[in-house]
């Protein structure tokens, strides 16, 4: 009789949770969501959280139906896991491409930056960033070249420099910048200082990048020395267990 | 329980195979070329011979301080005998990548030397062809004979190949602009491009003394473990007949094959190049 009444109040409930499922959405959307959204390139947010939590619900569902069907109640509380699992995974997942995404921005715009300084001996700061897009990378490459466009309107209008992947929101990426815009404005009689800054920023920025990177790698690597000393461990835990048996059996 | 022992050597040897072909360890032409020589492989050499003598003779006493069983001891043995050219394949890989690095570093620092005085890449290119080894030479000498034939390929595009960094590709373009508009106002770019060379060499040599620092550090905690081991098998020792206590002689066989596992991820380190992927050139 409870269980029958448990099982009604749970789909009583879960058809109260279908019915509000946009309330949820709202309240399972975490603030930067819309955010990630808007620089992954990964649709509207609407579409995303409807669809998590769908997946969500219907894994829910399922959660209600091993219970219905006598199944152990752990496995009920495995699929609720799972259900929360599933809403907030896709979430996991844009924040990992952001993390990776942002990585690699630090590493490839200094590079790219580099070219640019190159460039920038000839040319006039348009021209160079014109010409540098051919060897842009890949991830604002179409950034790039909306800039250009817009440059070549208003060469002197600092904004569109300031705005440059500012979805990243990179300090150095933002310094660089303001860099280049010092560069083009000024003019020649202080461009050579301008761009000496610029070419010491970015040495170091370079290098931190490459220290970041080979760090990064040393200390995963690091951990491959306590293998041996687990493995002796577990030799040594086998063996007490081997001890106590043969001293019980002595007994 | 010798069953899952043969089990686990086989992986064990499946796991060699990934990373470097058994079948190659009996051809003349090995990878492991570089540290014997042209056309002689593992198996042809007299110092492959002793070092597998010494092999056996380690594992003889490793049985004997173990009080590892004959079962055990030839699995571990067969096991030894393929992570040996392994480790060498690795050693001469680090050669390799050390020398690849030194040859591509000394190569651009002396282009811009030479092409600070001449003025001009393809006088600075013969120039410098005597400071790389021979076959990289060979590289320089046909990039200059392309070059006498169609002036308009870039001097330096052979470096596309050979190393796409990105400083390399700086220098290309750099030297582009200054055939073209002339030396006067590039001092501080030349110093950039060299400043960039000499900080890659600094990090990267450090990097890899790191790397060999950990590598080291690494097999000396494989030793380690192995003396505690031999401590808490002689402690047992006193009380327990070893040798034919089953769950012993297994437990210490699968720690054995950890600690020769780790000593491979170990020497795996030395099989890293000196330059970092994420600085090649970017693809599409």
């Amino acid at each position: 009789m409870e269980r029958m009444m448990a099982l009604w109040i749970g789909i009583g409930l879960y058809i109260f949770l279908w019915i509000n499922k946009k309330t949820l959405e709202k309240l399972f959307l975490e603030k930067e969501t819309k955010h990630l959204l808007h620089i992954l390139e990964r649709g509207s947010c609407d579409a995303f959280s409807s669809k998590r939590l769908t997946r969500g619900l219907l894994v829910l569902g399922l959660a209600l139906l091993s219970y219905a069907l006598d199944l152990g109640l752990m496995q009920s509380i495995g699929w609720v896991g799972l259900s929360l699992w599933m809403i907030k995974w896709p979430t996991i997942q844009l924040h990992q491409l952001h993390h990776k995404r942002l990585n690699q921005l630090k590493i490839e715009f200094p590079i790219w930056l580099r070219q640019l300084q190159i460039l920038l001996q000839h040319n006039t700061v348009v021209q160079s960033l014109k010409l540098s897009s051919s060897h842009a990378p890949s991830l604002f490459k179409v950034a790039l070249k909306d800039l250009v466009i817009e440059l070549e309107q208003t060469p002197h209008d600092l904004s569109l420099y300031t705005s440059f992947l500012q979805d990243y929101q990179s300090i150095e990426v933002l310094r660089a910048m303001k860099l280049l815009y010092r560069y083009n404005a000024i003019g020649s009689d202080d461009s050579t200082r301008q761009l000496s800054r610029l070419i010491l920023a970015t040495t170091k920025w370079l290098r931190d990048q490459r220290s970041s990177i080979q760090s990064t790698s040393l200390s995963m690597i690091g951990w491959w020395g306590m293998l041996p000393l687990m493995g002796v461990c577990g030799v040594f835990i086998v063996m007490l267990g081997q001890t106590f048996m043969t001293l019980l059996e002595r007994r | 329980m010798n069953g899952v022992a043969i089990v686990i050597g086989f992986v064990f040897l499946v796991f060699i195979n990934q990373r470097l072909s058994i079948k190659m360890f009996f051809k003349k032409s090995t990878p492991i070329s570089s540290i014997y020589g042209p056309a002689v492989g593992f198996f042809h050499r007299k110092e492959s011979w002793i070092k597998m003598l010494f092999l056996i003779i380690t594992m003889i006493i490793v049985g004997v301080l173990f009080k590892l069983s004959f079962d055990y001891i030839w699995i571990l043995f067969l096991m030894c005998l393929v992570t040996l050219p392994l480790l060498l394949y690795y050693q001469a890989q680090a050669n390799y990548h050390a020398h690849e690095f030194n040859q591509v570093t000394t190569f651009l620092q002396h282009f811009l030397a030479h092409f600070k005085i001449h003025q001009q890449a393809y006088h600075a290119l013969k120039e410098v062809s005597h400071v790389v080894d021979e076959s990289n030479s060979q590289i320089i000498h046909t990039a200059i004979e392309t070059l006498e034939k169609d002036a308009t390929v870039h001097p330096l595009h052979f470096m596309t190949q050979w190393c796409p960094h990105f400083i390399v590709i700086n220098i290309m373009s750099w030297i582009q602009h200054v055939e073209q508009h002339g030396f006067e106002q590039n001092h501080e770019i030349l110093d950039m491009l060299e400043n960039d060379i000499d900080d890659w060499i600094e990090d990267s040599t450090l990097y890899i003394k790191n790397m060999h620092s950990i590598k080291n550090k690494i097999l000396i905690l494989c030793s380690l473990s192995l003396l505690i081991s031999l401590f808490n098998q002689h402690m047992l020792g006193s009380f327990m007949d070893l040798a034919s206590n089953q769950v012993y002689q297994f437990a210490t066989f699968v720690f054995l094959t950890v600690v020769l596992f780790t000593s491979i991820k170990a020497f795996e380190l030395l099989n890293c190049s000196w330059i970092l992927k994420s600085e090649l050139l970017w693809k599409e």
